[in-house]
């Protein structure tokens, strides 16, 4: 993939955010090509549907994009980048709870579409995915919002419990409850699980 | 991750299902899709409700702002500029934070500093952050580069304003109106009134909420570069009208678009289109789509695989898709989607029972792609079709 200058690569996060600002695009590239993997792996395990999973990264650096001259600097920029695509996520969610609501409510049919569409979107994603991963994703859509978002940004995004704190927007010990009960749950979850109920490489397809 | 190391098989199994998560950055065909959006950022109109609380902010602002100034001492100017090494000189009977500036002189806006001044011919110019400004000995202001908002009042009969942007002139009565000059491009927003942009005797006129934008060098090739932001000047606003000038080398000149007839930006009609299938409404999106893959560079080549994509996965029609896909090849043999879009097609062979073709486009892309990312899903996606293959026979 075709990366941006040398240069840019090795320059610290505020500094390319300062040259995003003055309109430089290679910095741009840069500042994207050191944060998307972050943003994808934690929307997907924040569980948007792999069909909005683009255009949810997509928003994410849209919107990052739009708020870089109000980038202060105070928190780290992945820090930033986290808040916001947990605000996006959670905005996602509620949308589509809407939408379903009422899709149940006036068209019922409508429920049924998107799961016929994913014959088609999933062939190759249902290679790739493996019966463990598939299984968190089932326990973690168990979670409350909170509780998952606070796991995945411990325990998948490794991150301290104190920048966990800083991006929901909570105390340290808050952080630490919901984790100590999301973990609970995900091992009663777990627990419960019959053993090989996981789709096999190539279902689907 | 202790609190799961204790236990037994089911635990591995979640330990597992973490790693898996951890891994889960994305390829790099995803990557490169997504950034063909972001490649362009648009800055969105916010939604109508919040116009109406911005309208009161303004109001109590501008109130506020009044009094200030009404009891305000004078004489104060911004504090931090430079104005060719002077700061500029505020006239007593302008607002204090407004700078009153004839020329010559030069003005530039720091990374986190904005400026108003007062031109002679009474126009109020805002400087955003990172601006460089010359107001020439005649008083016509020109932007070297930056965002420069103006409000220019009711010029005499007979007499224009002008603004200089590159190798732009922008003429006008009065109006209000925004001009920004980046290192590629200019571009012009109207708020209010017309505003004519002129190069060398051709010209643009634009009107209230339309929005322009012209080369000041050659664009980026189509093919093999990384897509360069286009950035804010192409105004994605579902409302208001936009003309893109058209890409013209430097010493060329760029000829009269007529906004009518011009196409939108891009990203604009990219935008419009993910909007429009939103709302269900995939012939819409089809359409806007199919203007949008007239226009070279990513945003058209996205648009090509879009389009494949609606025609497959919303109007349930995959040979349709296929079509457009095959289309996509022949227009963009070195495309940067060219790899999703082959994948695309080995997985709608595949799903409308064509193992045969899925088959070949696998190999195809095996042999194309050696190192790629997704050989081996590929490969696996081929193993399952031929023992799909094998068993389907008697």
């Amino acid at each position: 993939m075709a990366m941006g200058d040398k240069t840019h690569k090795i320059l610290p996060d505020r500094a390319l955010v300062a040259l995003c600002v003055s309109g430089d695009s290679v910095a741009w590239r840069a500042l994207y090509d050191r944060h998307v993997g972050q943003v994808i792996r934690f929307v997907s395990a924040l569980g948007v549907a792999m069909a909005d999973k683009d255009d949810a990264v997509q928003e994410v650096f849209v919107a990052v994009y739009k708020s870089l001259p109000s980038f202060r600097g105070d928190a780290q920029i992945s820090t930033w980048i986290y808040r916001i695509a947990a605000r996006h996520v959670a905005r996602l969610a509620s949308r589509r709870r809407l939408r379903d609501m009422l899709s149940n409510v006036l068209w019922r049919e409508m429920k049924y579409e998107p799961e016929a569409r994913q014959g088609y979107q999933t062939a190759l994603e249902n290679v790739e995915r493996s019966s463990e991963l598939e299984m968190l994703d089932r326990m973690l859509e168990k979670l409350s919002p909170k509780k998952r978002t606070a796991l995945v940004l411990f325990e998948i995004e490794g991150l301290p419990v104190e920048q966990v704190a800083e991006i929901v927007g909570c105390p340290v010990n808050t952080v630490w409850s919901r984790l100590h009960h999301a973990r609970a749950e995900l091992t009663k979850l777990a627990a419960k699980t019959p053993r090989d109920s996981g789709r096999g490489a190539g279902a689907g397809v | 991750m202790s609190w799961l190391d204790d236990t037994g098989a089911k635990d591995a199994k979640l330990r597992e299902g973490f790693r898996a998560a951890r891994e889960r950055t994305g390829d790099e065909i995803t990557r490169r899709r997504i950034w063909a959006q972001v490649a362009n950022p648009v800055l969105r109109q916010p939604p109508r409700r919040t116009w109406r609380l911005r309208a009161v902010a303004l109001g109590a602002g501008a109130t506020l702002c009044s009094l200030v100034f009404l009891t305000w001492p004078s004489g104060r100017g911004p504090s931090t500029l430079v104005v060719n090494g002077h700061k500029p000189t505020a006239a007593q009977d302008q607002p204090s934070d407004e700078a009153f500036l004839a020329g010559p002189k030069v003005v530039r806006t720091g990374p986190s500093e904005t400026m108003r001044v007062r031109l002679r011919s009474g126009a109020r110019v805002a400087l955003s952050t990172h601006t460089h400004l010359v107001v020439h000995s005649d008083d016509a202001p020109e932007v070297k580069l930056g965002r420069v908002s103006l409000d220019v009042p009711k010029q005499a009969p007979g007499s224009q304003f002008r603004l200089i942007a590159g190798p732009y002139k922008v003429l006008v009565v009065g109006t209000r109106f925004t001009v920004t000059v980046r290192s590629q491009n200019v571009g012009v927003e109207v708020q209010e009134g017309v505003v004519q942009v002129q190069r060398a005797g051709e010209s643009v006129r634009l009107e209230a909420g339309q929005t322009w934008t012209g080369w000041l060098v050659a664009p980026p090739p189509e093919r093999g570069a990384a897509p360069t932001p286009r950035r804010v000047l192409a105004s994605g606003r579902t409302h208001r009208r936009s003309v893109v000038g058209t890409q013209v080398d430097p010493p060329l000149i760029v000829p009269s678009v007529s906004p009518s007839l011009a196409p939108p930006p891009s990203s604009g009609l990219a935008m419009q289109a993910r909007e429009a299938l939103r709302a269900g409404d995939a012939d819409r999106a089809l359409e806007l789509l199919k203007t949008l893959s007239l226009q070279p560079g990513p945003g058209g080549e996205n648009a090509l695989y879009e389009m494949g994509r609606i025609w497959r996965d919303h109007k349930r029609q995959p040979r349709k898709a296929l079509e457009i896909w095959s289309g996509y090849k022949f227009a963009h043999p070195a495309g940067l989607l060219r790899p999703e879009v082959e994948l695309s097609i080995i997985e709608t062979y595949a799903n409308v029972g064509d193992h045969r073709r899925a088959l070949a486009e696998a190999d195809a892309f095996v042999a194309r792609y050696p190192r790629s990312e997704r050989k081996a899903e590929v490969q696996r996606l081929r193993r399952t079709l031929l023992d799909r293959d094998v068993q389907s026979k008697p």
